[in-house]
């Protein structure tokens, strides 16, 4: 009662000193790997990161990221995220899921076997935890094991990666039975409404259609196939006559994340490459080409965009910067237009400054956060897991980018040449 | 014809150089508007973002330098902040008008005051529609790249990236980036031994002299104009460093197939 009454009669800016108190208090901010990370923050703003290191450097340092995430677990799962109040969080289904894909391509591209067994480790440890329809569990893993349509779409991603890689057939038979789920829950009109994130019906699950296509390419599953078809379709009808995406967002009425939008505009462009359609691959590309243009303009991209392509710049969503640059050195490999590649070294730049190579905590060092600054609304005072295995995609894809303009490229996964 | 200069800073040298070749080229009484180039920051947040821990010392040093031009202002006309180009403006029987900003209101009045016909941009920020709209014949400017093909930064770079020979376009600006009617082209040689900044250096004096000779022609008769479509072309943007020395070494080895 004493304490309400204190409360109560302290002003409001007092008030909120202390709840910062408390905060920096709960975030551990006494810790030097903490305090330095929020200070480095408070000191160099947006414009004024830069990178100190070659991109060797920051490419180990994230996959030593990796590797101590998913020591931190039991199993062979990566964690979601390293938060500042509670440490490591439980190993995540979907977000291993499509780290198995960059951990291969890795262990591929730098002659690593320990990254290819911990790609096994993973795949392995998906398979255990398959639900007995076939689906996988939202949320992570000590979480209800509630299905959901997403997050099995992104570990059908990995498995059928897994596939390739280690030639098992339990994974595709597993990423076979989750697609065959996947079907089951779709609705007539190609909509996914049960088992989604926050029970709505949303336009990034064109990543789920893009992993469909390919579990049914390599299984000649031609209903998953269908049904990866069949949902584009419904998605097309949301996007607006400037490009942006309705029902692109986590949180019902919430403009979206360049997260989610990059989710969306990859699925539309990959699903456009693999299923030899330009009309997907153009309603990714325009979209990619509104970001790109606003990114050149401001220098960075907003952390969310309405429906006027407003962004909000109180901060970035760093995995969604990532995503973009990808998805940028994509569209280069696909069109040869090289102003898609210099943004993406530009933003790679930027999202590489961010990354902190000194730390002695190992959660901190090479961890690439979810905001900048780290206080942002998206993945406040987080490291995820999977904004490292975005920023690595976008590294190798960016380093195959260079490499075509030198004239040694590796050759094009798919026969689709775009103009 | 009543030609006026604008420019982005009080001694613009891009100016100063437009002026003597006009002054060459038998055209005198040609005025210049020209922007301080320090306008004030608008607010803290934009400073700190831009500067971090260093924005308190960067209000300072701008500041003192507003207590500087505000003392001379008290002194008489001839030490008013010193420029060569207001000099030079007169000198060619011209006038001079400093503004505070390039976009502001008070930019506007004072090229309504000029009456002025053509406007010629020499090294500003994107100038709004509303400046655009005082002219009476247009604005002219002259672009490092060829048009519709190459429209926005670095496309010097941006050209000799994709094998194609480095152009200067004289242009009328409209509100759009580049888009404005193309008057005349010309190609920029590439000699031995240069790198991408020798050429850009020598577009830039080659520029000078286009865009002279384009407002000689204005002045005595009327400019060519071919329209182009807002969806030719391509924007580009700053190039990057690593597709900058991407782009040395392919002008290297233009140089050698030359």
């Amino acid at each position: 009662m004493v304490r309400n009454v204190i409360r109560q009669s302290l002003p409001s800016s007092v008030l909120k000193s202390f709840q910062r108190l408390k905060e920096a208090k709960d975030l551990q901010l006494h810790r030097p790997s903490h305090m330095g990370f929020w200070l480095r923050d408070h000191s160099s703003q947006q414009s004024n990161v830069k990178m100190l290191e070659s991109r060797v450097v920051y490419q180990q340092a994230m996959l030593d990221w990796i590797k101590h995430a998913q020591d931190s677990t039991r199993g062979g799962g990566v964690p979601a995220y390293y938060d500042f109040s509670s440490g490591w969080s439980e190993a995540y289904p979907e977000t291993t899921g499509y780290i198995i894909t960059t951990c291969i391509e890795a262990g591929q591209r730098l002659k690593d076997p320990e990254l290819q067994q911990r790609a096994q480790r993973m795949a392995d440890w998906e398979l255990e935890i398959q639900l007995p329809e076939g689906a996988w569990q939202g949320g992570v893993v000590t979480a209800p094991r509630m299905p959901s349509v997403f997050n099995t779409g992104q570990i059908i991603e990995g498995l059928a990666s897994a596939y390739l890689a280690f030639g098992e057939e339990d994974y595709l038979k597993a990423a076979v039975k989750a697609g065959r789920w996947l079907v089951f829950q779709q609705d007539s009109d190609g909509a996914w409404r049960r088992h989604t994130y926050n029970n709505f019906p949303n336009t990034y699950s064109t990543r789920v259609s893009w992993s469909l296509i390919v579990v049914a390419d390599l299984a000649g599953e031609p209903s998953l196939r269908r049904s990866a078809i069949g949902y584009l379709e419904w998605v097309k009808q949301w996007q607006h006559e400037n490009d942006w995406f309705d029902h692109c967002t986590l949180e019902l009425g919430d403009p979206p994340l360049t997260h989610t939008l990059g989710y969306t505009i990859e699925g539309l462009i990959e699903c456009g490459v693999i299923l030899n359609e330009e009309r997907w691959f153009n309603m990714g590309r325009r979209a990619a080409e509104v970001l790109l243009r606003r990114f050149e303009i401001r220098g960075q991209l907003a952390g969310t965009y309405d429906h006027n392509w407003r962004g909000d710049f109180s901060f970035v969503c760093v995995t969604g910067c990532s995503q973009m640059s990808r998805i940028w050195s994509r569209l280069f490999e696909l069109t040869d237009d090289a102003r898609y590649l210099n943004a993406a070294l530009k933003m790679n730049d930027y999202v590489l400054g961010l990354i902190n190579l000194n730390s002695k905590c190992l959660a901190i060092r090479g961890g690439v956060k979810g905001s900048d600054p780290v206080w942002g609304p998206y993945m406040r005072f987080r490291i995820p897991s999977w904004a490292a295995k975005f920023t690595l995609d976008a590294l190798f894809q960016e380093g195959d980018g260079l490499r075509r303009i030198k004239g040694h490229s590796r050759e094009c996964d798919h026969s689709l040449r775009l103009s | 014809m009543n030609v006026t200069i604008l420019c982005g800073y009080l001694n613009s040298d891009y100016a100063r150089n437009l002026l003597s070749a006009l002054n060459h080229a038998g055209v005198c009484g040609v005025d210049v508007v020209a922007a301080d180039g320090d306008p004030a920051p608008r607010t803290v947040r934009t400073l700190w973002k831009a500067h971090g821990l260093a924005a308190p010392w960067i209000v300072m040093k701008w500041l003192l330098r507003r207590v500087v031009l505000t003392l001379a202002r008290f002194r008489p006309v001839r030490s008013l902040p010193p420029s060569d180009l207001r000099t030079q403006t007169c000198a060619q029987r011209g006038n001079f008008v400093a503004v505070n900003e390039i976009n502001s209101e008070e930019c506007c009045n004072a090229l309504r005051g000029l009456k002025v016909d053509l406007m010629v941009l020499a090294g500003t920020p994107i100038v709004r529609a509303n400046v655009l709209s005082v002219p009476r014949v247009g604005t002219l400017n002259a672009h490092q790249g060829a048009l519709p093909r190459y429209r926005g930064m670095n496309v010097i770079e941006w050209a000799v990236f994709e094998n194609f020979p480095p152009t200067i376009t004289i242009h009328f600006v409209d509100p759009g980036v580049d888009t404005g009617d193309i008057v005349a082209d010309e190609r920029v040689a590439i000699h031995p031994g240069e790198t991408l900044r020798n050429v850009r250096d020598r577009a830039s004096t080659q520029q000078v002299d286009f865009l002279a000779r384009s407002i000689v022609a204005a002045v005595h008769g009327s400019l060519p104009r071919r329209r182009q479509k807002p969806e030719e072309g391509r924007q580009y943007f700053t190039m990057h460093p690593a597709l900058r020395a991407i782009a040395e070494s392919r002008l290297r080895m233009q140089i050698l197939a030359q």
